[in-house]
């Protein structure tokens, strides 16, 4: 495994917490990162700020964990399949989605998830 | 770059004739292979994998640009940009493949992507929703 693919995993692995601590999310970025979910009508979050309001929304959903299928990485940059497991809502959420992430000094620098929002809808309460 | 990446840089570069012949795409998978767009249901076996790549042929390819690409033994893992041309009008589909190889052939492909951001550039294009 490389060291980019051990940031990545590790950053995975806080989500094996209900509730992961977004401050140590946040910590896993540069302060000059961008985080995009690549579906229509979802903007950036651009800058440690925005990402780190993000991942305090995310970290207010219950985590099932995020399981990594497949990994691999060419130099700084990682790409995984993974299913992120959530209940939202009292509902089982499980988003299946590809992760590209770049590295640059050892925290993420781009992070870009692939997935079928109307996939992920379908599953929350009421969707 | 490992032998599983050769075999789908190959494929990949298939698409950069305007409309691939079909029966060579299919070449490139196992019979027992699934084709899965996520978002969609999958695909099963090289009969109708064959169907699909032949109607996916009939599309006008304006080539798939790989941005990264990765692999683990046997699994190759490429984010990308498809550009075909629908109604005129050029879409682009970010997409993240996942391709498992097996005897030199893609045995499993999973193709990650938001279909709604395909649908809303058809239906900029004018392309009814199927």
């Amino acid at each position: 495994m490389s060291d980019a693919e051990a940031v990545v995993n590790a950053f995975m692995a806080e989500f094996d917490a209900e509730h992961p601590d977004p401050a140590t999310l946040a910590s896993y970025f540069t302060d000059d990162a961008i985080y995009a979910n690549m579906p229509v009508d979802m903007p950036a979050a651009e800058g440690i700020e925005a990402i780190s309001a993000a991942l305090q929304g995310i970290s207010q959903m219950t985590s099932r964990g995020w399981e990594v299928i497949h990994s691999a990485s060419v130099g700084d940059i990682v790409l995984n399949e993974r299913v992120d497991r959530f209940v939202i809502g009292g509902a089982n959420v499980d988003v299946e989605v590809c992760g590209v992430f770049e590295l640059r000094d050892g925290k993420i620098h781009r992070w870009r998830d692939y997935f079928d929002m109307a996939s992920f809808q379908k599953q929350m309460p009421g969707g | 770059m490992s032998d599983a990446e050769v075999i789908v840089n190959a494929f990949m570069a298939e698409f950069d004739a305007e409309h691939p012949e079909a029966a060579r795409l299919a070449s490139y998978f196992s019979e027992d292979a699934i084709f899965h767009n996520v978002a969609m249901e999958p695909i099963e076996g090289i009969q109708a994998i064959a169907t699909t790549l032949e109607s996916n042929s009939q599309i006008r390819s304006r080539g798939r640009e790989l941005l990264n690409s990765a692999s683990t033994g046997n699994v190759v893992l490429n984010e990308r940009v498809d550009r075909f041309v629908v109604g005129g009008v050029t879409v682009e589909l970010p997409v993240v493949g996942v391709f498992e190889i097996r005897d030199g052939k893609i045995h499993r492909l999973r193709e990650y992507f938001d279909l709604a951001s395909l649908q809303e550039q058809m239906r900029h294009a004018g392309i009814p929703p199927t």
